[in-house]
């Protein structure tokens, strides 16, 4: 395990020592420690983009990003939806806490059964991805987030836009999901067999 | 220009982390270009190509491909 601390450090500089570090001594599995959401969301990607599965974990403000080889055995919590077969691929994206207009209770009441009704889809919900006001249903305090976690911990893929948890000054209280940015977004859409924007 | 060194061979396919790995001078030239862009280049942007980048933000593609091909190691 090559461990790599780079916590006050900013982008790119935890990518660029990551990458050193593969490069120099091929690791099959690596461990980077940063402070900030960007350096996360960046590091989590290279790592992919090389070849690694990965797994976050949350250590006070820090981040933890662990990184293993595809070629060996799976990293703990390895997204169960990558292996998914021959299943339809359905990205759900909610851009609102309330599902649809004229009540703001009643809406809400009816994001709440939606959100748990999503399990009746199955091994075909692939991505749940959160933007603008949809990324308060992430935070804590959320009337779903158990709900929610519950669906990560089965394997489901949660993105949460990160730009949108940054205006509304959420940044620090997202309990679940993975803070992602606009070109991961348009990447899940691309790659997904149908999208469903709420 | 006070830069006696050949331009730096960059081209407007690579990605803001391409480049920066390979001439880590050019940090500070993405750096001068994140009021412009409105946000940290390097923290949103660092997997795109330039062009895509510049695209995004509405920069001048080859103002910047300039900029960098002419920054100095310090």
């Amino acid at each position: 395990m090559k461990d790599i601390d780079a916590r006050g450090l900013a982008c790119p500089e935890p990518v660029l020592r990551t990458k050193a570090a593969l490069q120099e001594e091929r690791p099959d599995r690596v461990r980077v420690l940063v402070d900030n959401a960007p350096s996360q969301q960046n590091v989590q990607r290279f790592l992919e983009s090389q070849g690694f599965q990965t797994a976050l974990e949350q250590a006070g403000a820090d981040y933890v990003v662990i990184g293993q080889s595809d070629s060996m055995s799976s990293v703990q919590s390895q997204p169960a939806v990558e292996t998914r077969g021959d299943a339809k691929k359905i990205m759900v994206m909610c851009a609102t806490d309330r599902f649809g207009f004229g009540d703001d209770e009643l809406g809400l009441k009816l994001m709440l059964n939606f959100l748990r009704t999503l399990k009746e889809m199955g091994d075909e919900l692939w991505r749940l991805v959160f933007v603008n006001n949809g990324v308060k249903l992430t935070i804590e305090g959320s009337d779903v987030l158990e709900d929610l976690k519950a669906y990560e911990s089965a394997g489901l893929k949660i993105l949460v836009c990160g730009t949108c948890l940054d205006h509304f000054k959420l940044l620090e209280k997202k309990r679940v999901g993975e803070t992602t940015n606009m070109l991961d977004i348009v990447t899940a859409m691309q790659l997904a067999d149908q999208v469903i924007n709420l | 220009m006070s830069n006696n060194c050949p331009p730096l061979n960059i081209e407007p396919e690579m990605t803001v982390l391409d480049i920066i790995s390979a001439h880590r001078q050019t940090e500070a030239v993405f750096r001068s270009y994140d009021g412009a862009a409105g946000e940290c280049i390097c923290c949103k942007a660092l997997f795109e190509p330039l062009k895509e980048m510049t695209n995004r933000y509405g920069l001048d593609l080859e103002e910047v491909l300039t900029d960098l091909k002419n920054s100095e190691e310090t």
